[in-house]
This record gives structure tokens, C-alpha cells and sequence, in this order.
């Protein structure tokens, strides 16, 4: 009997997970948890200092010592893939809870408010022509690169895509009998943007928002890779493959492990966003928003 | 011209003047002296002040971007300060690797991709369907430049089939730009492919349900005549989309690309210019691309009334 109970309040915390959600996302859950583990508890789990440099070791092939072999100063390459992950995903995750606010709110008075709608969508017109990667090294080479301004060259591309898509919700759902009872009842314009449109938009945001993630945390990669990412005392997986470049015809595997890690990382996401989609909204087309 | 072409053509002003906007501001509300952050921390008063002059800083801001719109409409986009030679010529010279590299890669994918797509779409369900949707994932998750370094280790290093960097101009040695372009054009082409199959399976399977198809099946047509005649065509316009958006994600790519392959195009023009804060050339470049995103996405918008006779705008 409690047994039922809890399995109606937890639909899908009980039961054959993995039969329920599908196999890849169930995959991709946990490698993304992993990852999401190895870089909070990365002084724990990196065998060594992902910047203390071993001269004896230059360029080292594996071993027990150095499980992935070291790089041109003698630096553990496991170690600092495994460092790597917490600028990845702390840009990631900033830049996708900034994208998300600003672009929610954005988004919900422009598509409220005619007049705010022409000047606002005019802005983001202009910014979804700017290739992101061209913004966000504009931005970064103007204003230095530390990690916050990082973050906002990332999200500033982003914003207009969450825009669009809660402006398109909204425009939909201001048409609704229950906005205009709203209205009819004198409900203040705050109150019906927060608790009768904004509620709408939370499935399809949810699901934007992976994609938002997988492409900040690119765009952080081609950043660091080009050289205009956080500063290269910390490790990133785009700066350790811009180090490696060099040394690429001598060493393959030092671009292609933190490759592979980005790789994974950025698969994951979108493989667990394709499952948010077909279990939130089924109608709605990848990437089409 | 029709008229709705003649409207959608304007439509496009405005997007570029907000992107002439924005660029231009980039630099003037950039905390400092434009000139001192152009120059560096090593510049000399007498460079502060030629740079000053050089971009007209010593004006109103109204007055300046007035200034620069006018020369742009006139061909005059500047002079890089590093080179002192005119940004269009800058852009003329290095322009050639990035359009054949586009160009190749745009051939590419859609010669590959929309085959993958319709096979998928029309073998639902099958080990095609699913390598198709594999490869599709993983082509989009995939970023740029690992898939460069993987096809340079593989095709390259190991197996010695292709030069490892670098670029020869066609008219020079046709046999060598050959080989230097095909592993650059498939790296590009990976992310392209990626979205162009995956649309047009779910396009194609969207229209194989229709009622017309049905009908066309029902009067005996062939399958492939059906699949070919009366879905695909059908089927096109989100693909097109689908182009559009993409070219975007094309042209980030481009600039990585270049980058992994050491190829002396548009893309790396712009990294190095950006990194020399050169920012005549920024400007143009980021104005230029905007602008050819935009142009693209016109024609795209256009083709769709000639695949489709019922839009209009």
C-alpha cells in the first residue's frame, strides 16, 4: 500500500528506470554524474597536482604513475582533464541560469507589450546574425578575460534564442480565456506575466535550457581553445588542447583525451535533452526555437 | 520582383543596421580609452593620438558612427591599424580559402546528408535508421576541433593519406589543394551533416503521413517515385530552414577550423585581428559575416516560394 503511494508521488524514482526513460539517457546520466562528482571532488580523485610539473617526465607515455601519460612540462594529464571539468561546467551552468533569467524575462514583456516587441526583437535579430563564437572572442579580447566575463560573452549569444522561444509561447498563451478573465479582473500586469504566463513556458525552457548548457560549454572549449578563454594557470579542456597543439604530431593523445572528456560531456547533455523533450513535449522539433 | 520579395528584402536593413549598431558599440562602451585598448599598455602618446585620429574618436559618437556607415556604403571599410592597408583588400586576399573550403563543405553535407536522412526516414525503425541517428548526435555534440585532431590522427598521421595542415590556392597546384581540402571540408561538414540528416528524416517521416502520399500509393505509383516525386519535395522547406540556421554554426566552425588546419583564411583573419585588437577589421569582418548570414537566410526565404508556390510573405 505505501509501497503504491510512493510509487504514484515518484513516477518515474521507482520501477525499471532505465525501461521507462530509455537506455541512452540512463547512459548519459550517469557519465554526466561522473563527471558532474569527478570535478567537485577532483583534489580527491585526480591521482596527482594538475599543475605540478615533473621534469624527469616531459611528455611521458602512460604508466601507473601517469595513467594517460603527462604533457610538455611533465604535468599529469589525467589529473588535469579531470580539473578541467570545473571550469566547463561552472560555465556551463552559469551561463545557462543567466541565458535562462534574462531571456525569461526578456521574453515575457516583449511578448506581453507590442511596443517593447518591435525595438526587442529587432535587438535579437541583430544578435542571432553574429556568428556566438565571434560575439563572445570580441567580447572577451575588449574586456580581459576572467571567468565572469567569460560567462557573459557566452551568454550574451545565447539570450536570443530563450527569447524567441518564450516570446512565442507567451504570444500563444496571451489569447487564452484565463488572460483575459485575468485582465477582466483587474490583475496587476506583474502578477499575470509571473502566474498565468509564465508557468507555460517552463517545459519548453527546460528543455532549451540543455541545449543552452551543451552550447555554453562549447562555446567555452572554442574560446579556450583559440586562446581567449580563463587564463591557462587553470586547466580547461579547451586550453589544454590549445597547450597540446604543438606537440599534436608527437602526441595525439594529449588533444584527444580532453577531447574525448568534452566530447562526452557535451553528448550527454544533449542526449538527456532529447529525453526532456520527448517526455515534456513531444510535438516540440529539436533546436527549432 | 514580386512584392513580397521586394518586402523581405527590406526586412533585412534593419537586422544589419542592428548589428552595425552593436559592433560599433562593442568598442566605445568598452570601460577605458578605445585608443589606450587598442594600442596596449606600451603605447607611446604620439600612437594614442594617430589611433584617435585614425577612428575619428575625437568626435561626437553620433558623428562617428554617421561617418563610418557612409564610407561602408561607399566600399570604405577602413584601414586595419596593423597593416595599414585597407580592410577590403585584407578581406579580398584572404577570402578565397574560406569561400572554396564554405563551398565545399555546404556540397558535402548536402550530397551526403539528405540521402542519410531520406534512407533513415524511409527505413524507420531499421540498424540505418539508427546508425543515421547515432552519427547524427554525435555529430552535433562532437565540437569542430576534436573531430579535426581525430581525422588528422587517423587519416593523417596514421595512415598517411592526407597532408597534415596547411593550404594551397587551386590555380597554383590543383592536386595539392585537393588533398589539403578534403580532410578541413569533412570536419566542417560533420555538424552540417549532422543537422541536415536528422531534419530531413524527421521532415520526411512528418510527410509520409499525409494524405497525398497515401493517395499517391494507393494509384500505384512506385515507391521511390513516391518517396522522390511527391514526399521529398515536400519534405524541403524545413531542410532549407535547417541550411539557414546552420550557416551560423558554419561560420564558428570555420574559424576553428582554419585555426586546426592552419589555413590562411577569413576565420583566421578575424582571430588574429581580434587578438591584435585590430578593430577597423574587426568591425568590417563581424559586419561582413553578419551580413552574408543574413543574405543567406534571404535566399533560403526565397526558395521556399519556388519549392512551395503557396508561401508568400
Amino acid at each position: 500500500m505505501a509501497d503504491k503511494l510512493i510509487r504514484g508521488a515518484f513516477p518515474l524514482s521507482t520501477g525499471k528506470l532505465a525501461a521507462r526513460v530509455g537506455f541512452a539517457p540512463t547512459v548519459s546520466a550517469i557519465v554526466l554524474l561522473l563527471i558532474v562528482l569527478g570535478a567537485i571532488f577532483a583534489p580527491y580523485v585526480a591521482p596527482h597536482d594538475p599543475i605540478m610539473q615533473d621534469p624527469t617526465a616531459r611528455l611521458a607515455a602512460p604508466s601507473a604513475e601517469y595513467p594517460l601519460g603527462t604533457d610538455n612540462y611533465g604535468r599529469d594529464l589525467l589529473s588535469r582533464v579531470i580539473y578541467g571539468a570545473r571550469v566547463s561546467l561552472i560555465i556551463g551552468i552559469g551561463a545557462t541560469l543567466f541565458a535562462v533569467v534574462l531571456g525569461l524575462t526578456i521574453g515575457l514583456v516583449s511578448g506581453f507589450f507590442r511596443l517593447a516587441d518591435a525595438i526587442v526583437m529587432r535587438i535579437m535579430d541583430g544578435l542571432m546574425a553574429i556568428p556566438s563564437v565571434l560575439l563572445a572572442i570580441a567580447i572577451v579580447s575588449l574586456m580581459g578575460a576572467s571567468i565572469w566575463t567569460v560567462m557573459a560573452a557566452i551568454t550574451i549569444p545565447e539570450i536570443p534564442r530563450v527569447v524567441r522561444l518564450v516570446r512565442s509561447i507567451v504570444l500563444s498563451a496571451r489569447e487564452e480565456p484565463y488572460v483575459e478573465a485575468a485582465l477582466s479582473l483587474g490583475t496587476s500586469m506583474p502578477r499575470i506575466l509571473w502566474r498565468h504566463l509564465m508557468p507555460n513556458t517552463f517545459a519548453p525552457l527546460t528543455v532549451q535550457a540543455t541545449y543552452v548548457c551543451a552550447s555554453a560549454i562549447l562555446t567555452e572549449a572554442i574560446l579556450s581553445f583559440l586562446g581567449a578563454g580563463v587564463s591557462t594557470e587553470t586547466p580547461t579542456w579547451g586550453n589544454i588542447m590549445a597547450e597540446a597543439r604543438l606537440y599534436f604530431q608527437l602526441k595525439p593523445s594529449l588533444i584527444l583525451w580532453p577531447g574525448l572528456a568534452l566530447s562526452l560531456c557535451i553528448l550527454s547533455i544533449n542526449l538527456l535533452g532529447d529525453a526532456a523533450r520527448d517526455v515534456l513535449d513531444p510535438r516540440m522539433g529539436k533546436r527549432e526555437a | 520582383m514580386p512584392i513580397f520579395l521586394v518586402r523581405r528584402f527590406l526586412a533585412a536593413i534593419p537586422v544589419l543596421l542592428t548589428v552595425a549598431v552593436f559592433v560599433f558599440l562593442l568598442l566605445r562602451l568598452t570601460p577605458g580609452d578605445p585608443a589606450a585598448i587598442i594600442a596596449g599598455d606600451m603605447a607611446t602618446p604620439e600612437q594614442l593620438e594617430r589611433i584617435r585620429a585614425t577612428l575619428g574618436l575625437d568626435q561626437p559618437i553620433i558623428v562617428q558612427f554617421g561617418t563610418w556607415i557612409v564610407d561602408i556604403l561607399r566600399g570604405d571599410f577602413g584601414t586595419s591599424l596593423i597593416s595599414r592597408q585597407p580592410v577590403l583588400n585584407l578581406v579580398t586576399d584572404r577570402m578565397w580559402p574560406t569561400i572554396w573550403i564554405g563551398l565545399i563543405t555546404i556540397a558535402l553535407s548536402v550530397i551526403i546528408a539528405v540521402p542519410m536522412g531520406v534512407l533513415a526516414a524511409w527505413k524507420q525503425g531499421s540498424w540505418i535508421d539508427h546508425l543515421v541517428m547515432t552519427f547524427s548526435v554525435l555529430g552535433f555534440s562532437v565540437p569542430v576541433f576534436v573531430t579535426g585532431y581525430l581525422l588528422i590522427t587517423l587519416f593523417a598521421l596514421d595512415l598517411q593519406l592526407f597532408p597534415v595542415q596547411g593550404y594551397t590556392p587551386p590555380s597554383q597546384d590543383f592536386g595539392s589543394f585537393a588533398a589539403r581540402v578534403v580532410l578541413p571540408s569533412f570536419t566542417l561538414a560533420s555538424i552540417y551533416i549532422a543537422l541536415i540528416a536528422r531534419m530531413t528524416r524527421a521532415s520526411l517521416l512528418n510527410v509520409l503521413g499525409e494524405d497525398y502520399v497515401r493517395t499517391a500509393r494507393a494509384k500505384g505509383l512506385t515507391e521511390r517515385r513516391v518517396l522522390f516525386r511527391h514526399a521529398l519535395r515536400n519534405a524541403a522547406v524545413p531542410v532549407m530552414t535547417v541550411i539557414g540556421t546552420g550557416f551560423a554554426l558554419l561560420i564558428s566552425g570555420v574559424v576553428v577550423t582554419e585555426s586546426v588546419f592552419n589555413i590562411p583564411g577569413l576565420g583566421r583573419l578575424t582571430v588574429d585581428s581580434i587578438f591584435a585588437r585590430d578593430y577597423p577589421v574587426i568591425q568590417a569582418l563581424i559586419l561582413l559575416t553578419a551580413g552574408i548570414y543574413v543574405l543567406v537566410n534571404l535566399l533560403i526565404d526565397i526558395s521556399y516560394s519556388f519549392l512551395d508556390p503557396r508561401i508568400r510573405y
